[in-house]
């Protein structure tokens, strides 16, 4: 792994400045209104019947655990790292200052974050290690929401009705990925809502007709944009961002980018199913993301739905286990004598993650991360450490675009990481190429052909008769 | 004359296929071997001359007959320095008396790494930990050896890119494994058991 660090020259005499009159600094000497604790470490959760995603989390989810606050709260955020590898946090309800106190945590490590809640809406947080670490670490599901509620009776329904929402429904869609490749082509193999495939399918979320629903619907991507829709249903009041002077009236869908939201205000028109879908069916609805609102005079209502991914135990049988990081058994690729074999380094993974090549074969890793400075999380250099099999060897380290090449010249099997990022992990299966030639077998005695061989000693015995056939020749000749 | 014939003709093809192979042989050949610059199991591990905390010269081939780890990394690191140094302060604690194993720490930011900060990590760490600094230049070859980046930036952020592998190599200081620092101490050892 790299390391990395800084290494601060800084003079620390200086008391941090702020500048005065702009909105969402933390007032001198303020003492939080709100205190939350985020517990950053590497997980295994649950999302989905027998789908295992090896995750970076928040809490123990992915999402996130759901935080609250009201405009005007002096709100502050401790993060704790409890995990193997650095982690930090971005959040942007701040608009302050917070690279500099909880941008880059060290395992074991705390950081302390204050600001002023100035801005109502709907927001991402995630993890945020610095560089290249923080594509990487949402990419594995760090990630949540921060709700900063407006005074009351902002929202238009709201004042209209008189009351609050009978439901509120907090909604993050997401993508998981199997690979840097697929993330870095935005490709995700699942898309969903609140960290299981399909959740409010399988257990929809219970109304009444006439209900006053109030989404906080936030895209966290980390690639994709959401359009999201619910079948029978035209949105009454929708405001970008959660704001409530952004308001937008009667949509069918609300448009978010990566991070981007909204606060939709809605009532349940009839008893009926109504299901609410990212309207992007081929790349993302058929993926995941869809689910139910149920509505019936008598429903036990759900009152809220939180956005963070439900805490799971492992199943018995685990039938995919999504890793971005490392070899799982689906994502091998065989190549065949004469095959040029080239290993990406993606999205901080290889790939293919799994290589099968015949012995002999010159292997070339590519780094194709494109961001080169710093060091540790924060970079996208890598490099190639054989820790396990017949030969160990550690390459240079890459920087984008640079390769490396190694010539396999033992069989078996060899595990290697980059030496940066240890959660990085490959394999190479180098194979007699021999082996893959058709096996001749006899009542139990079963030899194997060998071309080369073959083709070697076919030429030998040629050159061989040859010199005979030559020989002759020129003894009758002789003769003659 | 007919037999000449098909003699010629399985001669002619036998012949044929031994220059297809050979051509097709070179082919595959052609593409770049394995360079110097690659650590490798096998391989002699790049020697050094740097120094200790008491400011004496100290080679590799000072250690020759005992079996070394080498690390790379600096005080202030914040995560995986602690963590290699962890695993040699285990290492001496299952090894007791028994002194054939050398922990080597080369410094990657001789700037902040004193003498004084570096002894510490013998006291931290263990007493068998053989601290390394020297000259910016004399520590750049190594680097370049081990395959860590030199300094990249100068500014008040200064950046050291390092591998956190740790390189083991026998009596002779053959590369022989190559651990990562969150293998545990007891694995370890049982690698490093033949070689003792």
């Amino acid at each position: 792994m790299v390391l990395t660090v800084i290494l601060a020259l800084v003079a620390a005499a200086n008391a941090f400045e702020y500048a005065p009159g702009v909105p969402g600094n933390p007032p001198p000497d303020a003492k939080p209104d709100k205190t939350f604790l985020l517990v950053a470490e590497e997980r295994d959760v649950v999302i989905g019947d027998g789908v295992v995603f090896r995750a970076f989390v928040f809490n123990g989810t992915s999402p996130g655990p759901l935080i609250v606050v009201k405009e005007g709260d002096v709100v502050e955020i401790i993060v704790k790292n409890m995990g193997k590898y650095t982690h930090g946090l971005s959040i942007h309800a701040a608009n302050t200052q917070t690279s500099k106190f909880v941008g880059n945590i060290a395992p074991n490590g705390e950081g302390r974050l204050i600001f002023k809640a100035d801005f109502p809406g709907v927001y991402m947080y995630h993890c945020a290690p610095g560089g290249h670490g923080i594509l990487t670490h949402t990419l594995a599901g760090m990630y949540g929401m921060i709700v900063v509620e407006p005074k009351k009776g902002s929202y238009i329904l709201e004042r209209e009705l008189g009351r609050e929402p009978d439901i509120k429904v907090y909604l993050i869609q997401h993508e998981v990925y199997l690979n840097g490749r697929d993330f870095f082509d935005g490709k995700p193999a699942y898309v969903m809502f609140n960290g299981y495939i399909f959740r409010y399918l399988e257990k929809p979320i219970e109304a009444r007709p006439g209900d006053y629903v109030r989404f906080y619907f936030l895209n966290v991507g980390p690639s994709l944009t959401a359009s999201f829709h619910v079948v029978g249903g035209v949105w009454e009041y929708a405001y970008h961002g959660g704001n409530p002077k952004n308001v937008d009236v009667g949509l069918q869908t609300v448009t978010t980018g990566p991070t981007d939201s909204y606060v939709i205000e809605w009532r349940v028109p009839s008893e009926g199913n109504f299901l609410l879908v990212t309207h992007a069916f081929g790349t993302q609805t058929i993926k995941g993301a869809a689910g139910y609102i149920s509505a019936s005079p008598d429903a036990a209502r759900t009152p809220v739905v939180m956005p963070n991914g439900p805490d799971l135990p492992m199943p018995s049988t685990v039938k995919r286990l999504i890793a971005p990081f490392e070899p799982t058994s689906e994502e091998m690729k065989i190549f065949l004598p004469g095959d040029k074999v080239v290993i990406q380094i993606v999205g901080n993974s290889f790939y293919p993650k799994i290589a099968r090549v015949p012995v002999g074969s010159q292997v070339m890793w590519v780094n194709e991360d494109v961001l080169s400075f710093g060091a540790g999380e924060i970079t996208g250099q890598h490099n190639i450490a054989a820790i396990e099999g017949p030969v160990s060897f550690a390459s240079t380290l890459l920087k984008n675009a640079e390769s490396f090449i190694y010539k396999v010249e033992k069989e078996g099997t060899y595990k290697y990481i980059c030496g940066i990022h240890p959660y990085m992990k490959g394999e190479l299966i180098a194979y007699q190429a021999a082996a893959a030639a058709p096996e001749l077998g006899l009542a139990g005695v079963s030899f194997t052909v060998d071309l080369t061989a073959l083709v070697a000693f076919g030429g030998g015995l040629g050159a061989l008769a040859l010199l005979v056939f030559v020989g002759e020749r020129s003894w009758r000749k002789h003769e003659k | 004359m007919r037999n000449r014939l098909v003699l010629a003709i399985v001669l002619g093809s036998f012949i044929l296929s031994f220059i297809i192979f050979t051509v097709f042989a070179r082919q595959v050949e052609v593409a770049e071997s394995v360079g110097d610059n690659i650590l490798l199991s096998g391989r002699k591990l790049p020697g050094f001359t740097l120094r200790d905390v008491e400011g004496r010269t100290v080679r590799l081939d000072d250690f020759k007959g005992r079996v070394v780890l080498i690390f790379f990394g600096y005080t202030n690191c914040p995560d995986i320095c602690p963590m290699a140094l962890q695993r040699y302060a285990e290492l001496q604690k299952l090894l007791g008396e028994r002194q054939e194993l050398i922990f080597i720490f080369i410094t990657t930011d001789p700037i902040h790494d004193s003498p004084e900060k570096l002894k510490y990590l013998t006291v931290k760490y263990g007493g068998n930990i053989v601290a390394l600094t020297g000259d910016w230049m004399e520590l750049a070859t190594v680097w370049n050896a081990y395959h860590v980046r030199p300094l990249e930036d100068t500014g008040p952020s200064t950046y050291m890119t390092h591998s956190a592998l740790i390189y083991v190599g026998d009596r002779n200081h053959i590369l022989r494994s190559i651990f990562t620092p969150e293998m545990p101490a007891e694995e370890m050892l049982r690698e490093i058991q033949g070689l003792l």
